[in-house]
């Protein structure tokens, strides 16, 4: 799972949002450097949460604030590619904000199934399936 | 023709050996890519964008190679872990995540740029558990594909739909969660090759391009929309021009490889031959 996508998930227990990444094995695989596609996502991504998440890693320092276009700081949009597009968890896991739930990542796939995998689940089924047939 | 949703859980039937198979088997491979890239077609980017998608039932990762090489970058949901792990081992370009789709997506909102999904959401119409309501799985799948879709972003699903109700059933809790759009039909006249795509756009249809035309017909097929034949005016005589051209036309609509019309079609052989 590359640290692109780490940006957008969320937990889909709690809603909790970000998710903390725990890796236990990190892989770099160079990809062909695209400039335009980085600029594209730019704007959607939650700046605070990858600095963040790129210090903990140890993956570099971005910038404080996110740089508006890759002529104004093409150091920081090599370093994103970098850390966007390249950096892909291999394995480890992805806790939920409020900490309730641990995910698992193994090799490379995040397994974010909620169900059979805790008792909690079931009874939130029943509930649900009650409510079903309420209506 | 056997359906696969009725013999296990998406979950049980895709295992191992199952997986092998979407590994060498060529008409299954050859099938999955034609899928891919009419989706992708029905996405309707310009040529040369790089876009972030998401695959719904990715499996094995056929589709996503379709995605990889048009540029695009994608993330693949299945719920089934050794299918994905065939898409790992094939060494797949997407970011794969575990996840039952008939759940809320594990995505923030206003994330991909589009989304494809090829023959995988019938399966949500099962009922494999208890508990299993398919009218509030596909509810709850449709908004949380809303959710993460961007403003105006389109969806396009192939699936195959079992009967008429389940086909309605998919369009009315899309239609429910907010999308715009409908239905289109692929080659509608035959029984092989005809394919149902959902193109569905988050929000208000963008006014700027035009809809889809399904493949092989004037206009875009709507789900509604019924064609009776007209009354026969008799029967042409076999073998007769205008009864080979019939043929012809009728093999063309169901997606046939057939040589063009010409002044020579249906003319008798001179005596030389």
């Amino acid at each position: 799972m590359r640290i692109l996508t780490h940006n957008f998930m969320q937990c889909p227990r709690s809603k909790s949002y970000p998710m903390r990444l725990v890796p236990t094995e990190v892989e770099t695989v160079e990809t062909e450097y695209s400039g335009e596609f980085i600029e594209h996502m730019l704007k959607r991504l939650n700046w605070d949460v990858l600095r963040s998440t790129a210090s903990e890693l140890e993956l570099g320092e971005l910038p404080e604030t996110m740089p508006e276009s890759e002529e104004s700081n093409p150091e920081a949009f090599k370093l994103l590619h970098k850390i966007l597009m390249e950096t892909h968890v291999k394995s480890g896991t992805l806790v939920s904000g409020d900490g309730s739930t641990t995910y698992q990542i193994n090799n490379y796939i995040a397994n974010m199934m909620t169900t059979s995998t805790d008792p909690s689940t079931s009874n939130e089924q029943q509930k649900e399936s009650e409510d079903v047939d309420m209506e | 023709m056997s359906r696969p949703e009725h013999v296990a859980p998406p979950e049980v039937f895709y295992n191992e050996a199952e997986a092998e198979k979407y590994l060498t088997s060529s008409r299954m491979i050859e099938v999955q890519t034609q899928l891919a890239d009419r989706c992708l077609q029905l996405l309707q980017f310009e040529e040369g964008e790089e876009r972030y998608l998401l695959d719904i039932g990715c499996g094995t990762g056929l589709s996503g190679d379709v995605l990889t090489d048009k540029g695009h970058v994608w993330v693949g949901l299945d719920i089934s872990g050794p299918m994905l792990h065939v898409a790992t081992a094939r060494d797949v370009e997407g970011d794969l995540v575990e996840r039952d789709a008939g759940e809320d997506l594990p995505f923030q909102a206003n994330t991909f740029d589009g989304a494809i999904s090829v023959s995988a959401i019938q399966w949500l119409c099962n009922v494999d558990q208890t508990g299993h309501n398919p009218r509030k799985r596909l509810l709850t799948f449709f908004e949380g594909l809303y959710r993460c879709l961007r403003k105006s972003a389109r969806a396009a699903l192939q699936f195959y739909p079992e009967n008429a109700n389940q086909l309605e059933l998919i369009t009315a809790s899309a239609m429910r969660a907010g999308f715009s759009g409908g239905l289109i039909v692929d080659f509608p006249n035959s029984a092989k090759a005809k394919k149902y795509f959902l193109c569905l756009s988050a929000g208000p249809p963008d006014p700027n391009t035009a809809t889809p035309l399904a493949l092989d017909s004037e206009e875009a097929v709507k789900s509604t929309k019924r064609e009776r034949p007209r009354k026969r005016k008799g029967r042409e005589k076999m073998g007769a021009k205008a009864w080979i051209l019939k043929k012809k036309e009728r093999q063309r609509r169901q997606g046939k490889e057939v040589r063009p019309d010409s002044k020579y079609s249906g003319r008798k052989r001179s005596k030389k031959f």
